[in-house]
């Protein structure tokens, strides 16, 4: 068993890098230029050659997974030379990058190509300095600087050369002097929990998805514990009732539920609820990301559609293995050693027949997730489904990146979960 | 499981005794006729469309939002075209053409859906039986490699290779055979694992047969008739999955109909014209249950068949 | 004990006849069957595959699934009608008065229940007992199937025990309560020789202790033989012949039961001083029964009247019950073979000519994975299934080699060494001169073309996706040994070689019989002329008639062809039929080697005197001495140190010390003759002086 659980843990953690390494490259080498659509068509390719070298896209796609991986503030620091640390700044509430320079967080500007200091004080305002004796000579002889900017990056100026460079702000593209020669973007990484910054909405995609992770937990979590009890009941009841009317009811109806996609389903019930029956809302309008906890009956539609199509499925399932269960040797044993029929089906047949299920559901996790999205995107439910959708559609590769690798790491631990449900139920593993 | 070929005749006779012999297979079943009856009525109205459709389905000739009419059988859509027409040419993406890309507007015979499909029997077949068959490290490379597919949730699959290469029905026959690839393989590779202790294929390793040779020639014939069944029950999946593509906007680029993106348009007039959304809804319903009743039947008049 | 009839039987079948339904109507697959059972009687139930046998059991218990039923007759279980009984009643009957014991234990146990459970339950359900209550009497019980350790046993599952003691547990269970009729669907069919003859002295012993009623149904003769009072015989659905044990087996009275015997080698007999008849023909589908006799079609001593009418179950003057017209006129001895069986002459081969094989210390060993964290990493000590342990033999060119021993011995390892299917691990094997100790990948097309093989499984032997013809001519046009505008007229030579004939060229494996199917993978495997044969188990899937066909034919081809065979089998007679020179394997380890009547007479190697002891034969009148091993055969993972086998040899107290030296030191090769040798400490006058284990000769009838 500890080799089985060992050896399910090693290949999650190869399937996990694996993955990672495939969303990464499909969607950054496989994806055309990301800068057209944020700065839209009519940029030209120096805006846009100055706006990708901002990002960091000028790296190399292997130097950029990994920074993307497991971020690349370490990478810096030997740059700059100290230690680089963040702190959150209290107007945005969101991490800004500093150097820790003896004590005192630090960054740099250059203004007229004068390199300045920045200080950081207790309550997240800073005071500025000239910074003197700070430029360093290079081997060609021209004088640079390596620090950290006022947006996040570690920088490279170079002293009497300042680029000019194409900045981003709310009012447009703006030219500006005195740029660095070279960015690096200053992220910690994926495995430390920080994916980047939205390249929609400019916000880093750690803040946003942690609250549209958890409203979908709560419609998957809802709908889960609906489908699974009664899906599981009501496969065993068709299961032992094999080829009588209630199974053949339970089994088409079933089989209509799974082979209707999402959007039909939803669409239905909305038809039928919302403009029909009008007992519920046909347009749900989610004023905001906490709009569920406020308004309970928003959730309705949305676990009612999840329902009907998932319920089919793992009914079909439970019904195929306890039909298959009931047909073996040892159920016949059971019977001929006159046991009641209930017995029958509860003590020897259903642990058996739960075996092939459990893990079979697990692994269709990633299915409920596949459901997720769409059910989402018809109710306009503001979750991670309604979110990799919206990235998706935009290009904002940061947030499909970190958003597909939440919902492929949830389908590798259910997973996982259903491997050692299955152990634990199946002695034959268990004792070997 | 034993996997015996019901395709094969009991004697040896003419051909089309032979396509009798697998075919009546299917009127055994009540299920399966069902199910073929319903796929059949698509097939037909999509060969049809190819020379008749009521209208010219992306005319704006009639009023727009109107219900079921002598003129419009099933009514028009929100921009005043023909729903009937609409709904006949969408099924010739699917089920009878593919678009190459270019501006040529050049089209190969099979739909998306089928191209899909075949890809991905093909591409999991392949890699099923070097897994099953050959084990050892072949076994573990690929079906590692296949985890990390199927850990990605089919819907997201989709979105990210749309992201990254675009629209078009070259790319969704690629996302259908990617996403479609490892069930079939999972499949393939376990038929492989149950064939190859049979006596025969000992046999054929006793005569110094090369490895493709024994996975192709002994194995794959003999794993036939669940991967065929396994196909069709996919050619449902694959229709599923396009009309959740176009009803997400993502699915086969106009100018033909797409059923997934006339239930996403007509539903921003749900109040006004419900019969625009619910036509192209059973539409994509019928198709699919058909298939699956059609794979259903057919699967368990084969175990029947092994009994 | 057989007269005992002051009391009502315990069962009493009257003309019950079973049916099923199925598409297009009904099938009844037992017809007319009569026959009664009393208390501590055990009434065996022969027939081949598709008899009705199981059927009938089923129909005692009611339990004939969603489409069969009882369709005529009625069935008494101790005065009380059976039939029509449903629901509560039924419920009560089985597994309280009414017990079952099956075929394959494994599938017959729940495999995620701990074995006490299961037993309990049902001393807890018909008894209302205790649980502590229960468990304990379940216990005892298994103590009295002399189950080892059985506290211990009782919080196992399935799994954790042997097939041996998995069947004791579920003996002990049919019998906790008592239960006044016990039914046995061939209980041993799964098992080893050796503890199948321990199961089987364990029944007979349940018998005479619990005074049961046992309907014990087999296809082996010689199980039949061992464990019964009475015997019916089925055919075809129908019972045709009821009689004591003695009876049957002397004086068989009808025609198919004279055919069964004579198909069945004798443990002693050999293909040079006897003849095995099959029974022409096969057995009739259940929709297709000829209106008259059943047996009629196979019958040598057919008559008119046999065609057209069916003949009742009738009593003779002895006692015997028979359905045939003409039992009493039949005169066995009268009786001819038909032209096909063409005698054997010039058997008798010549050990000491050309070897073709010579294998000298082969070894093959299997790395075994360990479950610790180090072992998943890699880093733990490599450990090793010995399955093959320095080997050594040789083979003369047109003889055949027989290996024989339990399942886990190692002969099937052993040929798919020298075939080249496994690598060998050290060791030489010559094959006509060339070195076969790489794999098959490695080794010359002609080489391979040489060596072939033919299989166990008739159902798996075949390709079901091509035709008889199209599987035959694969290996002429891979070795290129045929023209290809030849290939069908040699494969249609090969085809009447093998008694199929050409309209056999375009059939498909599905609509052929088991023999049919092996004589097609017989002439697949000749296909390259090959100079050696290795047969693995080729005729113990099949039915006894058939099995004695595919081994006359076999012998022919050997005759014809001079090929050299290798036979692998576990039916002790079978090889010594067959076989010039016979291997004993024992936990990898070939434990004796010499001509084949030397092996079946002293000296023997304790083992070998303990697998004839535990052979059943098919003759109630022989005596056999009573050896029984104790214990399981260990792991092949961790051998015993020494020699293999002293950890069961019930002989080695004959040594001084109780044997000490065969726990530390390998034993030496004793040399009887030139050509049999005994692994063993004992030395030759010791093993000289044991005696004979079967007593009784055993003459042709």
């Amino acid at each position: 068993m500890a080799r089985f659980i060992i050896r399910s843990i090693i290949s999650t953690i190869v399937t996990m890098f694996l993955v990672s390494a495939a969303l990464f490259f499909l969607i950054e080498v496989g994806s055309g230029d990301i800068t057209v659509k944020i700065l839209g068509v009519f940029s030209t390719p120096e805006q846009r050659a100055s706006y990708r070298a901002q990002l960091g896209l000028d790296a190399s796609a292997w130097q950029r997974y990994v920074d993307w991986l497991f971020g690349n503030d370490w990478r810096a620091e030997r740059k700059v030379g100290y230690p680089l640390v963040t702190a959150v700044n209290p107007q945005t509430g969101e991490a800004d990058w500093w150097a820790d320079v003896d004590g005192e967080l630090t960054r740099w500007q250059l203004d007229e190509g004068i390199l300045m200091t920045l200080i950081r004080h207790e309550d997240g305002s800073a005071t500025s300095h000239l910074s003197s004796g700070a430029w360093k000579t290079n081997t060609a002889g021209s004088e640079y600087f390596w620090g950290v900017d006022t947006k996040n990056n570690a920088v490279m100026w170079v002293r009497g050369e300042g680029a000019e460079v194409w900045a981003l702000t709310k009012a447009g593209l703006r030219k500006e002097g005195d740029g660095p020669k070279q960015y690096i973007p200053l992220r910690k990484g994926l495995l430390r929990g920080d994916p980047g910054i939205s390249l929609q909405y400019g916000r880093p995609v750690a803040v946003t998805l942690i609250a549209r992770i958890r409203n979908t937990l709560v419609l998957a979590g809802v709908a889960f514990a609906i489908i699974m009890p009664l899906a599981l009941f009501v496969g065993i009841l068709a299961g032992i009732n094999e080829g009588k009317p209630l199974d053949r009811i339970i089994s088409i109806t079933s089989l209509g539920f799974t082979a209707t996609p999402e959007f039909v389903t939803g669409i239905f019930l909305i038809l039928i609820f919302g403009i029909w029956l009008k007992v519920l809302p046909a347009v749900a309008i989610f004023t905001s990301a906490d709009a569920i906890f406020q308004d309970p009956k928003l959730l309705a539609l949305p676990v009612l559609t999840l329902t009907a199509v998932e319920l089919g499925y793992v009914a079909r399932m439970t019904r195929a293995s306890m039909v298959e269960v009931m047909d073996s040797a040892y159920i016949r044993t059971a019977i001929i050693k006159g046991m009641p029929k209930s017995r029958v089906v509860f003590r020897h047949a259903i642990r058996n027949a739960l075996m092939a299920p459990i893990t079979i559901i697990m692994l269709h996790v990633n299915w409920l997730i596949g459901g997720l999205v769409v059910v989402e995107v018809i109710f306009g439910y503001p979750g991670l489904g309604y979110y990799i959708y919206k990235s998706a559609i935009f290009g904002d590769f940061n947030a499909v990146e970190a958003a597909a690798m939440v919902t492929v790491a949830i389908a590798i631990i259910t997973r996982l979960l259903g491997d050692l449900a299955y152990t634990l139920l199946n002695p034959r593993i268990r004792y070997s | 499981m034993a996997v015996k070929t019901i395709l094969q005749p009991i004697s040896q006779p003419s051909r089309l005794q032979k396509m009798w012999q697998s075919t009546s297979i299917i009127f055994e079943s009540r299920v399966a006729t069902v199910g073929m009856a319903m796929v059949l009525f698509w097939v037909i109205l999509a060969f049809l469309s190819l020379f008749w459709t009521p209208y010219d389905p992306n005319a704006s000739d009639f009023l727009q939002n109107q219900g079921p009419s002598v003129q419009n059988w099933l009514g028009t859509d929100h921009l005043g075209r023909d729903i009937l027409s609409r709904l006949m040419q969408g099924t010739q993406v699917i089920l009878l053409k593919t678009r190459l890309p270019g501006d040529g507007g050049i089209s190969i015979p099979g739909g998306v859906a089928i191209w899909g499909v075949i890809g991905s029997l093909s591409l999991g077949a392949i890699l099923g039986l070097n897994a099953g068959y050959r084990g050892g490290w072949w076994d573990q490379v690929i079906m590692q490699v296949l985890d990390a597919l199927i850990a990605f949730p089919q819907i997201v699959l989709y979105l990210v290779v749309i992201a990254a290469l675009g629209q078009g029905d070259l790319v969704v026959i690629l996302a259908i055979t990617i996403t479609g690839a490892p069930g079939v393989a999972r499949l393939a590779r376990s038929l492989a694992m149950d064939i190859k202790t049979r006596d025969y294929i000992r046999a054929a390793e006793t005569r110094g047969e090369s490895v493709w040779y024994i996975m192709f020639w002994e194995i794959l014939p003999n794993a036939r008739g669940p991967l065929l069944v396994d196909g069709m029950l996919r050619v449902g999946y694959a229709i599923f999955a396009i009309g959740t593509l176009g009803f997400l906007g993502i699915g086969l680029p106009p100018p033909d109909p797409d059923w997934g993106n006339m239930v996403n348009e007509a539903r921003r007039n749900i109040f006004s014209n419900q019969l625009a959304v619910i036509w192209p809804a059973l539409a994509i319903s019928t198709l699919v249950i058909g298939l699956n009743l059609f794979a259903d039947g057919l699967r368990e008049e084969m175990t029947r068949y092994q009994k | 004990m057989t007269e005992l009839k002051k009391t009502p039987p315990v069962l009493k079948l009257e003309d019950v006849a079973v049916a099923y339904k199925v598409r297009g109507g009904e099938i009844e697959a037992v017809q007319h069957v009569s026959f009664e059972i009393n208390r501590g009687e055990t009434l065996g139930i022969v027939g081949e595959s598709g008899c009705g046998k199981s059927t009938l059991a089923w129909a005692v218990l009611n339990f004939l699934g969603n489409n069969g039923y009882v369709k005529r007759g009625s069935i008494k279980f101790q005065g009380q009608e059976l039939v029509g009984v449903t629901g509560e009643n039924l419920r009560r009957l089985r597994g309280d008065q009414i017990a079952m014991v099956y075929q394959d234990p494994m599938q017959a146990l729940n495999p995620s229940m701990r074995l006490g459970d299961q037993m309990s339950e049902v001393l807890t359900v018909h008894r209302g007992m205790k649980k502590t209550e229960a468990e304990q009497r379940c216990m005892e019980m298994l103590d009295r199937v002399y189950m080892p350790d059985a506290a211990n046993v009782m919080k196992r599952y399935p799994h954790q025990i042997s097939g041996g003691q998995q069947q004791r547990v579920v003996i002990a269970m049919a019998l906790l309560n008592d239960p006044a009729l016990l039914i046995m669907d061939e209980p041993t069919t799964a098992l080893d020789v050796t503890v199948e003859a321990a199961v089987l002295d364990l029944i007979a012993d349940l018998r005479r202790e619990f005074d049961t009623a046992i309907m014990y149904i087999t296809h082996n003769l010689g199980v039949v033989a061992r464990v019964s009072t009475r015997v019916a015989v089925m055919y075809a659905g129908e019972l045709v012949e009821r009689a004591t044990v003695e009876e049957i087996y002397k004086n068989p009275r009808h025609p198919y039961t004279q055919g069964l015997i004579r198909c069945v080698p004798k443990l002693g007999a050999d293909k040079a001083r006897s003849v095995l008849y099959p029974i022409r023909g096969r057995v009739p589908p259940p929709n297709n029964r000829p209106v008259g006799c059943v047996f009629s079609p196979r019958c040598a001593f057919i008559q008119e009247r046999c065609r057209d009418q069916r003949p009742q179950l009738r009593q003779l003057p002895d006692g015997s019950w028979v359905r045939c017209h003409f039992a009493e006129k039949i005169d066995p001895s009268s009786w001819t073979p038909y032209d096909e069986i063409k005698t054997p002459e010039n058997l008798q081969r010549d050990l000491a000519g050309e070897p073709i094989l010579e294998v000298k210390d082969l070894k093959k060993y299997y790395e075994v994975r360990g479950s610790s964290l180090k072992d998943v990493i890699g880093l733990g000590e490599k450990r090793y299934v010995k399955a093959v342990e320095n080997a050594s033999f040789q083979l003369t060119r047109g003889t055949t080699l027989g290996v024989v021993g339990e399942s886990g011995c190692g002969k099937s390892t052993l040929i798919k060494t020298i075939i080249g299917l496994e690598d060998t691990t050290s060791g030489e094997a010559h094959f006509l001169g060339f070195d076969i100790t790489n794999s098959i990948k490695d080794r010359d097309r002609s080489l391979i073309q040489e060596l072939q093989m033919v299989f166990q499984n008739p159902d798996s032997t075949m390709n079901p996706s091509y035709t008889v013809g199209q599987q035959i001519s694969r290996p002429m046009q891979h070795f290129k040994t045929v023209p290809k505008d030849q290939i069908r007229a040699e494969v249609i030579k090969l085809l009447d070689a093998m008694r199929l004939g050409a309209n056999y060229y375009n059939r498909l494996p599905r609509q052929l019989s088991g023999g049919e199917k092996q004589r097609v993978g017989i002439a697949r495997a000749l296909a390259s002329h090959p100079d050696l044969v290795l047969c693995d188990e080729p005729v113990s899937a099949l039915d006894v008639s058939v099995q004695a066909a595919i081994l006359n034919l076999l012998l022919e081809i050997q005759q014809e062809y001079n090929t050299t065979l290798v036979f692998i089998a576990h039916d002790l007679s079978v090889v010594r039929f067959f076989s010039d020179q016979v291997a004993v394997m024992y936990l990898g380890q070939v434990m004796e080697i010499g001509p084949a009547e030397d092996i079946y007479a002293p000296p023997y190697h304790p083992y070998s005197e303990a697998l004839l002891s535990a052979v059943p034969i098919p003759d109630p009148t022989v005596k056999q001495k009573y050896i029984r091993l104790e214990g399981s055969v260990p792991s092949a993972i961790n051998p015993p140190d020494g020699c293999r086998f002293h950890t069961r040899c019930p002989r080695r107290n004959l040594l001084p010390d109780g044997g000490k030296i065969c726990e530390t030191e390998i034993p030496p090769w004793r040399e009887i003759s030139a050509e049999h040798r005994i692994f063993c400490h004992l030395p030759i006058e010791i093993l000289r002086d044991f005696a004979p284990v079967v007593t009784q000769s055993t003459e042709e009838i």
